[in-house]
C-alpha cells in the first residue's frame, strides 16, 4: 500500500479510500490494545507483585492471570455504565 | 480534507476513540477506588462500586462545567476589577 504518491487530481479512488479507512481502523485498534496492555500490566503488577523476588512465583502468576480477567470485567462494566449514562443524557 | 465520505469516517472514528479513551481512564481510576484483591469473579459489591464511580465522575465533571459557566462571568469581572486597581 502506498499513500505517499498523491493520486491524480489529489483524490483517492474508491478502493484506495477503503484501504485507507481499514488502515486507520487497524491503527486505532492497535493503539487501544497497547493502552489496555499497559494499564493491565501496571495495575496487576501493583496488586500481585508486592515484593519482587528472583523470579515470578506460581502464586504471583496465578494472581496476575486472575487480575487480568478482572481488569477486563471492570473495563466492560465501565464501558456499559458510561454508554447507558450517555444515552440517558441524550434523552433528557 | 474535502472528501465528505472521508470526513464523516474520520469524525465518527474520532468520536469512537474519544469514548474508548474515557473508558480507559475511568477504568483506571475506578479500579483503584473499587478493587480489592482480584478474585475468581467480579463480585456484586465491586460491580456496583464501579457503576457508581462512573456515574459520580460524570456528575462531578458536569458540576464543574456548570459551576464554571455560572460563575465564570463573576471571575472575569473580579479579574478585570483587580487589574484596574493595579493600573
Amino acid at each position: 500500500m502506498d499513500f505517499s504518491t498523491p493520486p491524480p487530481g489529489g483524490k483517492f479512488d474508491g478502493a484506495q479510500k477503503g484501504q485507507l479507512m481499514e488502515q486507520v481502523k487497524a491503527q486505532i485498534a492497535v493503539a487501544n490494545a497497547q493502552e489496555l496492555l499497559q494499564k493491565m500490566s501496571d495495575k496487576c503488577f501493583k496488586k500481585c507483585v508486592s515484593s519482587p523476588g528472583s523470579s515470578l512465583g506460581n502464586s504471583e502468576t496465578k494472581c496476575i492471570a486472575m487480575c487480568m480477567d478482572r481488569y477486563m470485567d471492570a473495563w466492560n462494566v465501565v464501558s456499559r455504565a458510561y454508554t447507558q449514562r450517555l444515552q440517558r443524557e441524550r434523552n433528557k | 480534507m474535502d472528501d465528505p465520505q472521508m470526513q464523516r469516517f474520520l469524525e465518527s472514528e474520532t468520536q469512537k476513540q474519544r469514548f474508548q479513551q474515557l473508558v480507559h481512564s475511568l477504568t483506571d481510576q475506578c479500579w483503584d477506588t473499587c478493587m480489592g484483591n482480584p478474585g475468581q469473579k467480579l463480585d456484586r459489591k465491586t460491580e456496583t462500586c464501579l457503576v457508581n464511580c462512573v456515574e459520580r465522575f460524570i456528575d462531578t465533571s458536569n458540576f464543574v462545567v456548570n459551576r464554571l459557566e455560572k460563575e465564570g462571568e463573576n471571575y472575569i469581572r473580579k479579574e478585570s476589577e483587580s487589574v484596574d486597581k493595579w493600573n
